[in-house]
């Protein structure tokens, strides 16, 4: 009992100097914002945009080591840190379009940037974590503030209704997660993903684990929007504010599927062929259900959300592939969708004016003629969704799609190359929309600075790295090494 | 029979008997109050069980938190209003359905423990530090180190949250 | 197994003391006083004046936030337990973590001090 503390080794703090650094921003963005006047606010969002560039050359230095500490809970290495890396050039551009915003929403409370900032914590622990109850705790940190972020515009009721919707979907779901953590517990004795491997490999297999590798999915399934539970998406992301969608659409999505990936590669290894087979059926329904209902949408948030539906099963199709090129594709396809997805939102708040959501198809009516650079990166944004050439979007798919072959998935290739040529009809609505229809008269368009400026970022970004994307792939081919570096 | 086996048949055989009241009764105060009685005789079988910390947590958050909760949502309801609303959304299939997939599941980890040797385990284990609450100090405060301090986070998240939401609502 | 609830007998008398005492004493009421009711006897009393409003008064969304934050503040007790008993053994390691924890939820509670959350206005 006195030397109770002599066995345990004493963890490596320097393993999670991001997250601290995160955290203590939002602190004090909370702590400080009370002081700050109602015309200043923007100071806040100030701080969040400078907090997210420091982040991002921290957790720069730490491309290349490879840390496993807290009791084999929490590992840095090059997959989690090049997660991190996204999450921070994300959340960058979401700060940016939300700056006036939220100005013009009339929410403009410091409170925004700390929800983001815990968000953000959540996220980097779930990418980081090699245990179960670690993944549920980052998975709750980064949920309960988005519940607060998509009913954050004020006195709105449809804002305040889709986050109830939200709320209660992340509740329910968030328990069968947790039942299939408690399934994996009672089946291997342990939570840790180190540790299921081990039992696993020497037991065989559990039939109770069966069972929990699909609820773990299902648990997941509600942040990545697929299908079984994407019926939330539709609703949240059109009430909720723009550039909450913006950033529950991308940077949500990516961390869940990146934390599905880790617990079945690392945790579920041998299961391989079973989970295979899961998420196959899941991808093939989220593609297809996904692109076929965007088809019939009229408003632009509830096509894009759609999309993003869709998107989710492009996603899964490179975890299932299980090789390297899966993973790889998989990291170069988080950046090329955050480019574009957050883009293509990010013009909806530019058509933000008064009393105008900017999320009609009607809204984008003749915009060609009103703002031609406007409806060209919107052209631009809608070609990468589609994955045209020469866009990061092109080269996205290209290479999931690559890695699925290489798998050997024909029939899903199949369908998602299909769906793929479906998902043009709808992309092609909008761009129909913005150049062969006359505009209509109404409020001129207010032209943000800051969401300019992000704008033509994300646009340049979509191009370069369309043509260019080597930089990423490096970084791609970095993750990649974790799991099949061996 | 042992002392033990017979409070828990009464608490047993009490803790069904409100939770069948609290899905039974219209008045929905009484309903709380149910319930609030039904996390208490959990609580106390949790005492039987020897999971003296889990009985803290039932009957600090569940019976005193959350059944506070849910009478402050019922009073804030105009009861007009809710009278109105449909009582019944046909969900009764469903939640038979549902229960008997849980009685079935629990009596095959009942067998399963039967059978098998999971039983006494973790008891032997336990009694080694000194209880139920002691070891779950033990590990929660030195393995799951990480774990605790992110829980921090989430409550300070959620107090966020709940000021946010409440507060934009109130300054109109 | 009886040595493992001894400690809970006490509580358990506590108990029934507590509804006995309850029931005893609306018992000998019952025995006791004479049964003539009337209407005006039998409505509800509200300082001999006829009542005003039906009993049922809406509550204030005030209290929501003191009661989301009394939930809050419970659950961040709830981790003190396990802490509290294995004090002695964790030492200086167990007191930073602690120190740690309540560090971070103290800021929210000074941010919700701040902002007001807890006036009544």
């Amino acid at each position: 009992m006195s030397n109770f503390l002599a066995g345990i080794q004493f963890p490596d703090i320097t393993a999670i100097i991001p997250e601290v650094i995160a955290l203590i921003i939002g602190c004090l963005i909370l702590l400080i914002d009370p002081f700050i006047p109602k015309q200043k606010k923007r100071l806040n969002g100030y701080i969040a945009l400078f907090g997210f560039v420091v982040l991002f050359f921290v957790t720069l230095s730490y491309l290349g080591k490879s840390i496993v500490t807290f009791f084999d809970m929490f590992s840095v290495d090059n997959f989690s840190t090049s997660m991190k890396l996204f999450f921070f050039v994300a959340n960058f551009v979401v700060v940016l379009i939300s700056l006036r915003y939220l100005e013009m929403e009339d929410s403009n409370l410091g409170e925004y940037y700390a929800l983001l900032m815990f968000a953000t914590v959540g996220m980097m622990v779930m990418v980081s974590s090699k245990d179960l109850i670690m993944f549920y705790i980052g998975l709750e940190t980064m949920a309960i503030p988005l519940y607060v972020l998509a009913g954050f515009i004020r006195m709105n009721e449809r804002s305040a209704e889709s986050a109830l919707k939200y709320l209660l979907m992340g509740v329910f779901v968030s328990g069968i997660f947790l039942y299939g953590i408690a399934l994996t517990y009672g089946a291997t004795g342990s939570t840790k993903l180190v540790d299921i491997v081990r039992f696993t490999y020497i037991n065989g297999v559990n039939p109770i684990l069966f069972v929990a590798i699909i609820l773990i999915a299902c648990g997941l399934g509600l942040e990545i929007a697929m299908v079984p539970f994407h019926f939330w998406a539709p609703d949240v992301y059109e009430g909720a504010p723009t550039s909450v969608t913006a950033f529950i659409s991308v940077v949500p999505k990516v961390a869940a599927i990146a934390a599905l990936l880790r617990v079945y590669f690392e945790g579920f290894t041998f299961f391989a062929p079973y989970w295979q087979t899961v998420l196959w059926l899941l991808s093939a329904l989220t593609m297809i259900i996904g692109n076929v209902t965007a088809v019939v949408q009229d408003n632009v948030k509830r096509m894009l959300a759609y999309s993003s539906v869709a998107h989710a099963g492009y996603m899964l199709m490179g975890i299932l592939s299980f090789n390297e090129l899966g993973v790889s594709s998989l990291v170069y396809y988080f950046f090329a969708y955050s480019f574009m997805n957050i883009g293509a939102f990010a013009l909806v708040i530019y058509l933000r004016r008064k009393n105008i959501v900017g999320d009609r198809l009607e809204d984008f009516r003749g915009l060609a003629q009103k703002d031609p650079i406007a409806a060209l990166v919107m052209v631009v944004f809608l070609l990468s969704l589609a994955g045209v050439p020469p866009t990061v979007g092109f080269v996205g798919k290209f290479l999931i799609f690559s890695a699925a072959l290489k798998a050997g998935f024909y029939w899903l290739l199949v369908i998602a190359v299909v769906t793929s040529v479906i998902s043009l009809y709808y992309y092609f609505k909008i761009a129909r929309s913005m150049y062969l229809e006359e505009p209509v008269a109404d409020e001129p368009l207010l032209q943000p600075l800051s969401v300019k400026i992000a704008i033509f970022l994300l646009a340049i970004l979509t191009v370069v790295f369309g043509v260019y994307p080597t930089p990423i792939m490096n970084l791609a081919d970095l993750s990649a090494k974790v799991f099949f570096g061996y | 029979m042992s002392y033990t086996e017979i409070f828990f048949y009464i608490f047993a055989v009490l803790s069904i008997l409100f939770a069948l009241l609290t899905v039974t009764r219209r008045n929905a105060v009484h309903a709380a109050i149910c319930l609030l009685l039904t996390f208490f005789f959990i609580a106390c079988n949790y005492v039987l069980l020897e999971a003296e910390f889990l009985a803290a947590v039932q009957v600090l958050v569940y019976a005193g938190g959350v059944v506070g909760l849910m009478l402050y949502v019922i009073m804030l309801v105009r009861k007009d209003e809710a009278d109105e609303v449909r009582q019944s959304l046909g969900q009764r299939v469903i939640a038979v359905f549902i229960a008997i997939l849980f009685v079935l599941e629990i009596a095959f980890i009942s067998l399963l423990a039967y059978y098998g040797n999971y039983s006494g385990f973790l008891s032997s284990k336990m009694a080694q530090i000194g209880g139920n609450t002691e070891s779950i100090g033990a590990v929660l405060y030195t393995y799951f180190l990480l774990p605790f301090e992110v829980v921090s986070v989430l409550l300070l998240a959620a107090l966020v949250g709940a000021v946010v939401l409440a507060k934009n609502r109130i300054e109109r | 197994m009886y040595q493992a609830i001894s400690p809970y007998v006490p509580v358990l008398i506590l108990i029934l003391l507590a509804v006995l005492f309850g029931v005893v004493t609306l018992l000998i009421a019952w025995l006791v006083r004479p049964n003539a009711p009337y209407s005006e006897k039998l409505s509800p009393y509200e300082c001999g004046v006829e009542p005003l409003q039906p009993g049922k008064l809406r509550m204030s969304i005030r209290f929501f936030v003191i009661v989301l934050l009394f939930l809050l503040f419970d659950v961040e007790a709830v981790f003190m337990y396990p802490w509290a008993v294995m004090y002695k053994p964790l030492g200086w390691w167990g007191f930073i973590e602690m120190a740690l924890f309540v560090i971070i939820l103290f800021v929210g509670y000074i941010y919700a001090w701040l902002k007001g959350a807890l006036e009544w206005e």
